[in-house]
């Protein structure tokens, strides 16, 4: 028996030994830098924010600087790869979780480069006739929803692992838009959609319950898979209201080719032909602005006095001379 | 004469396809279809996804059959039997592990990158080699090896004259086997930041373009097939010249 063991060992003992170089020549990542000490500018990108046309070969023209070296990689990863300090920028969605809890910063798109995503509630012009009282009632609530309250709602539920449901209603009370107890149902029926990640089920859970609250019976139908899905189920009334975002209406729905980098102008331009072709009306829209962003750490940005596009274009190029 | 025209034979196909996935790849280059597609498809840029795709299986092959064949040599021993067939039934479980899980579990422990797609590759493909050396040496018949002890052959000469040369086949076989599903695997290593032809199938799902999605499926199988003529050639040479 002891014979096997030491046999036992001996294999265990080869294979650690060939394993061990292998994880520590892997164990990679950057050792710890004074933060703004970047030697090496490296960007983290996916894989269709690199070939898009409103994406990173364009926005390198537009604001004329360029990146050591561009690594592309899955987009759930980018925001981990810029925290662990394997690059020192990075792309991602700009209400992202992940930018409040990991130090990131996003850099101001200070020459209106990205398009513009503003989400707003749009329901049928039929539906909202029968209740008028949606335009007041939802509309309150898109001021309320700037970029750092988005991130911060995301992130409790995709760091902090929270429900969504549950997070919109911490909000909705501290906010004071709800009661802690919701009365009976009195009016009529109204089916809430969204489309299926964090943020519109956040969305979508912070409509129902604000519609639920004012006395209507709120049927739950968020979730939705794709931008599609959920604009056919409004138009076709299998749900009444979902939020959808302004820029993916021009390009998507309404099929134009060149995007539009105004919310304002995004807007009222949707607002418009929206009602005029489909008959959908779009309520007031949020500040927070879905759209790409570029990340940085945020001692990085601090030190390095980088707050906007330009300035990371001023510092990369200053570098280089 | 007859051996000639057999390889021949075998050689028609494999040129036939090399001859159309070049052609292909070259006619999509030429044919990007879009200002998008051509970003991506320019002839140094596969160039380096060739090279990185290329990079990532042959070293973590070669890490594999450096690792797996004395594995597998060492629980073929008698006194180890019991730890061999613990060990391949571990190995068989560990296959059903689907592949993008094993780079994407190994990316939470190791982080981005080249490195990171080898360690996951190897692993992936630790498994066929260990598991053909095993069973190649295991169907060495006893009879042939107590002839060999009868003969008075010491037990590394035995393991060295007789058993690898009847178990060559069934190892190569393990090799070609984790080398092709390697060239699979590691189109998945464009997630971690690895590059490779991945680059060009994610692309063309992402931004919906068939020229990159097709050229990436093409050149990879081409890979692949040539992985695999490469060794049954290698195969063939070390049968010969025994």
């Amino acid at each position: 028996m002891k014979r096997v063991m030491s046999k036992y060992g001996i294999i265990w003992l080869i294979s650690l030994l060939l394993l061990l170089p292998l994880l520590s020549g892997c164990s990679g990542g950057q050792a710890a830098q004074a933060p703004g000490a970047i030697d090496k500018w490296v960007f983290a990108t996916d894989h269709e924010f690199s070939v898009r046309p409103d994406g990173l070969p364009e926005l390198l023209k537009f604001y004329g600087f360029e990146f050591d070296e561009v690594r592309i990689m899955d987009l759930g990863v980018t925001y981990g790869a810029l925290k662990d300090g394997q690059v020192a920028a990075a792309m991602g969605f700009a209400t992202d979780g992940r930018i409040a809890a990991f130090d990131l910063v996003n850099l101001e798109d200070d020459k209106n480069f990205f398009p513009v995503y503003n989400p707003a509630p749009v329901v049928r012009k039929d539906f909202l006739d029968r209740y008028p009282e949606l335009e007041e009632l939802l509309g309150r609530l898109s001021p309320l929803l700037d970029t750092e309250t988005m991130i911060s709602l995301n992130a409790q539920v995709d760091v902090e692992n929270k429900d969504p449901k549950e997070v919109a209603r911490q909000w909705l009370l501290e906010q004071g838009l709800i009661r802690e107890e919701a009365s009976a149902p009195t009016k009529g029926k109204i089916v809430v959609g969204s489309k299926e990640f964090t943020e519109q089920l956040i969305l979508g859970a912070i409509t129902i319950q604000v519609l639920a609250d004012a006395g209507f019976e709120a049927v739950d139908s968020t979730g939705l898979a794709g931008s599609e899905v959920v604009r056919k189920a409004l138009t076709g009334g299998e749900i009444d209201v979902y939020w959808e975002y302004t820029g993916t209406a021009w390009l998507v729905h309404l099929g134009h080719d060149d995007p539009l980098t105004d919310s304002e102008e995004c807007y009222n331009l949707v607002k418009e032909e929206d009602l005029a072709r489909y008959n959908l009306v779009w309520l007031a829209y949020a500040p927070f602005d879905n759209t790409y962003t570029i990340m940085m750490r945020k001692a990085d940005a601090d030190a390095l006095g980088i707050k906007t596009i330009s300035d990371l274009a001023r510092v990369i190029n200053e570098g280089k001379n | 004469m007859a051996h000639r025209r057999t390889r021949v034979k075998s050689w028609l196909p494999v040129l036939l396809f090399i001859g159309g996935a070049v052609a292909a790849a070259v006619y999509f280059v030429e044919n990007p279809g879009s200002a998008m597609a051509a970003r991506v498809l320019t002839y140094d840029h596969l160039a380096t996804l060739a090279a990185q795709h290329v990079g990532m299986v042959v070293i973590s092959s070669l890490l594999a059959a450096a690792t797996a064949l004395p594995l597998g040599i060492l629980i073929s021993r008698p006194r180890l039997r019991l730890l061999g067939l613990v060990l391949e039934n571990l190995v068989n479980i560990g296959q059903t592990i689907p592949s993008i899980a094993v780079i994407a579990l190994s990316f939470t422990v190791l982080g981005l990158g080249f490195n990171t797609a080898i360690f996951a590759l190897w692993l992936y493909s630790l498994l066929p080699i260990l598991r053909n050396t095993y069973a190649g040496i295991i169907s060495v018949p006893p009879g042939v090896r107590e002839a060999a002890v009868g003969m008075g052959m010491r037990p590394w000469r035995i393991l060295l004259r007789v058993e690898l040369p009847l178990a060559f086949p069934i190892i190569m076989a393990g090799i070609r086997t984790a080398v092709v599903v390697n060239v699979g695997t590691a189109t998945l290593a464009t997630f971690i930041g690895a590059g490779g032809f991945g680059h060009l199938i994610v692309t063309g799902i992402m931004v919906r373009r068939l020229q990159l999605l097709l050229s990436g499926c093409i050149l990879s199988a081409l890979l692949a097939m040539l992985c695999d003529h490469l060794l049954g050639m290698v195969e063939e040479k070390v049968k010969t010249s025994a």
